[in-house]
């Protein structure tokens, strides 16, 4: 059933590095990390030590309620641990999270409990609710990730075009012969339209364009199982999937896949980073934007913004906001 | 919104108290987990078995793109803290059956579906005795079925929008039930549905042969079957009136009772049955038909159980309950409430003893009826759950743990209030018995302390599981038997559809894992647990 949204002006402030504390100097899209308000600072680009400060600035108990996105549950997960100073197994347990859609319409809630999202961007349907609600929101890039299709091993194909990607999953192209593989159909697995992997795959490459109507066994609501699907479909190679880069290579890694490159650029952590990959896509520390200063739920936000923060970032895996 | 909490039918049979609910609540469990009634998913894909895999995990690159390699767990893992650790995985493990036999064990991902809002659900696979994964979470649903010797012989699975599959035990589909909806039939075959309107209870039933895929009895308008429970019979009710059948023999023996209740263990007299056509409620006067097609106790009782080890519980009147033997003679003496005290979870729905209320007080009478506890020694609390274990308050102050069937007593220990199964008890904060900030295991006396003050439930006969006491901010939390906190963060039991009752392996939860494990907490078979996103 649908929660209701609360209509009310349209106050969704969507600020890329946007300043809630101007003593905390927060990275914008060119930024450096230059301030933390409780860690200890580091030059921009040196890492930070690996290691949890040794006092926790949070007793377990006393930490906000993150939320968020499925593939940022490592970081979530190792966020806990910095700040608290519990085990990975304790913070691991501890991590529950209502993935992307509901963990945006949890931080919009009255009185959800949730004050702070490490989240990747919302679908344009979120969207629309959120600007419904009237409830405004801060967003600061703490992480950057993905779009990427990937194939069965046994495909030679090994990169393809956006143009390409986009006329397969429009129903153009049907046969791995038309992009230079086999004589063989394509397999075109889809996410439900509402899914956060849809809406880079629209971002990116397909646009408004009517998609080519799936079986309703290549839709799958489940990334396990286009992963394992195009990983074993018929060990014929012509499977051909979508996901995003740090779930793939990190969460849910399976034998028999290969990631595609776009026009000759494979997706890797150092591609993604220096933006040489084309669809790649922030992910986001997001409060509301009257989260009183001060309070948990921005100490945490902010705390993720400093060099130490950046750092739980990248030891999570992750490659982190652009500079 | 906190994410369900996947549990099977069988892990969560209730102590049924007898009232109101008194007939639907002794209904024989099939072992039967999720509605049989499909909604739109697709199907999932076949999926290979899932390695292990860690975070971080890094592509390497190769000269057709980029592959992505999976590492081993360890790899990353911090130390664990006291009483924390999860064990190391070793590969999967063979998970035999009691009776040595083939068995299909159901594993549970949980996985969100858009359908107007983000919902969590449950969908089951099956790994076999070899601890492989031999099919995909594809299915809503399953239900064991046995053979006329009484074995699990196959598994119904439920997929969504589809007709109900027939699984043979080492996970090949080997046959449809005509419908979406289907239970187990009598002697092996299977009772296919077609619901109208599954709120009110709406359907016809038809019956079919797995084996052959002839149809025995045709879909008919109001025909409901069940089957008896004697692994031979089921009842037939049709507009007109009931009838026992015989799949095998073809012999119909009509009856003049509406069946109530289908369960039908050795040595029973009858089934309960009513002289009305039940309509969502039973309204008439409740009797006993006997497998010859005649009343063998007249329609007089109010409401009325099936038997179950030797006795069945009648209710005479308002605040008048009363027990039968299989003579039907009225035996036990009057009480003004009798409560089934846990009720076994995997398939009989036999009681462990009965809680019963009269003026004198509460009492606890064995399922042979032998007084346990006299009335009037105490205040008696058995918990749903809790394996018939009962904590007593005496007139004197003490506390004691008392275990049903048997009868044992224990000294409950110091601080301590409420049991939670035979093997650990609550300190009982709060009125509710099951709610804890201390657990103590019985036989090891460690004492595990939670974080806050959790609702906790005991898992099998090795586990305690708490609840999250404030949603991801602090984990939940297991408790072995040993009183320790693993590092488990969720347990299931998983039971033996052919043993004795007992779980014979758990459903775990642990970090970004997820398989199952034995009584020791060792990893039989794992997989990833990140088999969600939505991103």
């Amino acid at each position: 059933m649908k929660r209701p949204i609360l209509a009310a002006a349209v106050l969704l402030t969507v600020v890329a590095g946007c300043v809630a504390q101007p003593a905390a100097p927060l990275p914008t899209s060119t930024a450096s990390v230059t301030g933390t308000p409780f860690g200890t600072a580091s030059p921009s680009g040196t890492p930070a030590s690996a290691q949890p400060s040794s006092t926790p600035m949070f007793a377990p108990g006393d930490l906000p309620q993150i939320d968020g996105s499925t593939a940022n549950i490592p970081l979530i997960s190792l966020v806990i641990q910095r700040l608290t100073g519990v085990s990975k197994t304790e913070a691991d347990n501890t991590v529950n999270t209502s993935g992307t859609p509901d963990a945006y319409r949890r931080l919009v809630e009255e009185d959800s409990g949730t004050h702070l999202l490490l989240v990747y961007e919302a679908d344009e349907g979120v969207k629309a609710e959120i600007r419904e609600s009237g409830v405004a929101l801060e967003f600061h890039p703490i992480g950057r990730d993905a779009l990427v299709f990937f194939t069965n091993s046994s495909n030679p194909v090994t990169s393809l075009s956006t143009k390409q990607f986009r006329s397969i999953y429009t129903g153009k192209t049907t046969n791995w012969a038309q992009v230079g593989g086999r004589k063989a159909k394509i397999v075109a697995y889809q996410r439900p339209e509402e899914s956060g992997s849809q809406a880079l795959l629209r971002k990116y490459v397909v646009g408004k364009a009517k998609m080519a109507k799936a079986p309703s066994e290549l839709v799958t609501a489940d990334m396990g199982d286009i992963v394992s699907g195009v990983s074993s479909y018929a060990n014929s190679g012509n499977a051909l999937g979508y996901s995003v880069y740090y779930y793939l290579a990190n969460m849910y890694a399976v034998d028999g896949i290969t990631m595609l490159g776009v026009s000759g650029v494979n997706p890797s952590r150092e591609t993604i980073a220096d933006g040489s990959y084309p669809y790649t896509n922030d992910f986001y520390a997001v409060v509301r934007a009257d989260e009183p200063a001060g309070s948990p739920a921005r100490k945490v936000m902010e705390w993720l913004l400093t060099a130490d923060g950046q750092q739980a970032v990248v030891d999570a895996g992750y490659v982190p906001a652009a500079k | 919104m906190q994410p369900l909490r996947a549990v099977s039918r069988a892990s969560r049979v209730k102590t049924v108290k007898l009232g109101s609910a008194f007939v639907a609540g002794l209904l024989v469990l099939t072992g039967c987990v999720g509605p049989g009634i499909s909604s739109a998913t697709p199907p999932a894909a076949p999926t290979t078995p899932v390695p292990t895999t860690a975070v971080p995990t890094f592509e390497t690159a190769t000269a057709t793109g980029t592959a992505i390699a999976s590492t081993s767990a360890s790899a990353t893992a911090s130390p664990a803290g006291p009483g924390m650790a999860v064990p190391d995985y070793h590969g999967r493990r063979p998970m035999s059956a009691s009776d040595s036999g083939p068995m299909l064990w159901p594993t549970q991902t949980r996985m969100m579906v858009w359908a107007d809002w983000n919902t969590e659900i449950t969908r089951y696979g099956f790994v076999d005795v070899s601890g492989t994964r031999v099919l995909p979470p594809r299915y809503e649903g399953y239900d064991y079925c046995r053979n006329t010797a009484g074995r699990v012989s196959f598994v119904l699975a439920f997929e969504t929008g589809r007709k109900a599959a027939v699984l043979d035990l080492t996970g090949k589909v080997f046959a449809h039930a005509p419908t979406r909806s289907a239970t187990c039939g009598p002697a092996g075959d299977l009772v296919f549905s077609r619901w109208f309107d599954a709120e009110l209870g709406h359907h016809k039933d038809g019956l079919m042969n797995v084996r052959t895929g002839k149809i025995l009895l045709p879909l008919a308008p109001g025909r409901h079957i069940k089957a008896l429970g004697d692994g031979v019979l089921a009842n037939v009710s049709d507009l007109k009136g009931e009838y026992f059948f015989n799949p095998r023999s073809g012999k119909r023996t009509p009856h003049p009772g509406w069946v109530t209740e289908a369960g039908l263990e050795p040595g029973a007299p009858g089934l309960p049955a009513t002289t009305v056509k039940p309509d969502g409620e039973v309204t008439g006067p409740v009797g006993y038909v006997g497998l010859s097609g005649t009343w063998v106790a007249k329609p007089e009782f109010v409401e009325a159980s099936a038997f179950r080890d030797g006795h069945a519980v009648v209710k005479l009147a308002e605040n008048r309950y009363t027990f039968l033997d299989t003579r039907l003679h009225r035996v036990g003496g009057e009480w003004t409430g009798i409560d089934p005290v846990g009720l076994d979870p995997t398939e009989s729905g036999k009681a462990a003893g009965y809680l019963v209320s009269g003026p004198q007080g509460q009492a606890l009478l064995g399922t042979d009826l032998r007084t346990i506890i006299t009335p009037g020694s105490g205040t008696i609390e058995c918990l749903s759950e809790a394996g018939g274990a009962c904590s007593v308050l005496g007139a004197d102050g003490r506390r004691s743990l008392v275990v049903l069937p048997k009868g044992k007593f224990t000294a409950m220990p110091a601080g301590f209030a409420h049991a939670l199964s035979p093997s650990f008890a609550a300190d009982g904060v709060e009125d509710g018995g099951n709610v804890a900030k201390r657990i103590q295991a019985i036989g090891s006396g460690g004492v595990a302390q939670l974080d806050a003050v959790s609702t906790c439930n005991h898992t099998g006969t090795a586990y305690v599981a708490c609840d999250s006491p404030s949603w991801g901010v602090l984990p939940p939390v297991v408790v072995d038997s040993k009183g320790r906190r693993t590092g488990f963060a969720t347990i299931e039991p998983v039971f033996d559809p052919v043993g004795t009752g007992d779980a014979a392996y758990y459903w775990a939860v642990a970090g970004r894992y997820q398989g199952f494990i034995d009584d020791s907490g060792n990893w039989r078979y794992r997989e990833s647990r990140y088999t969600r996103v939505e991103e």
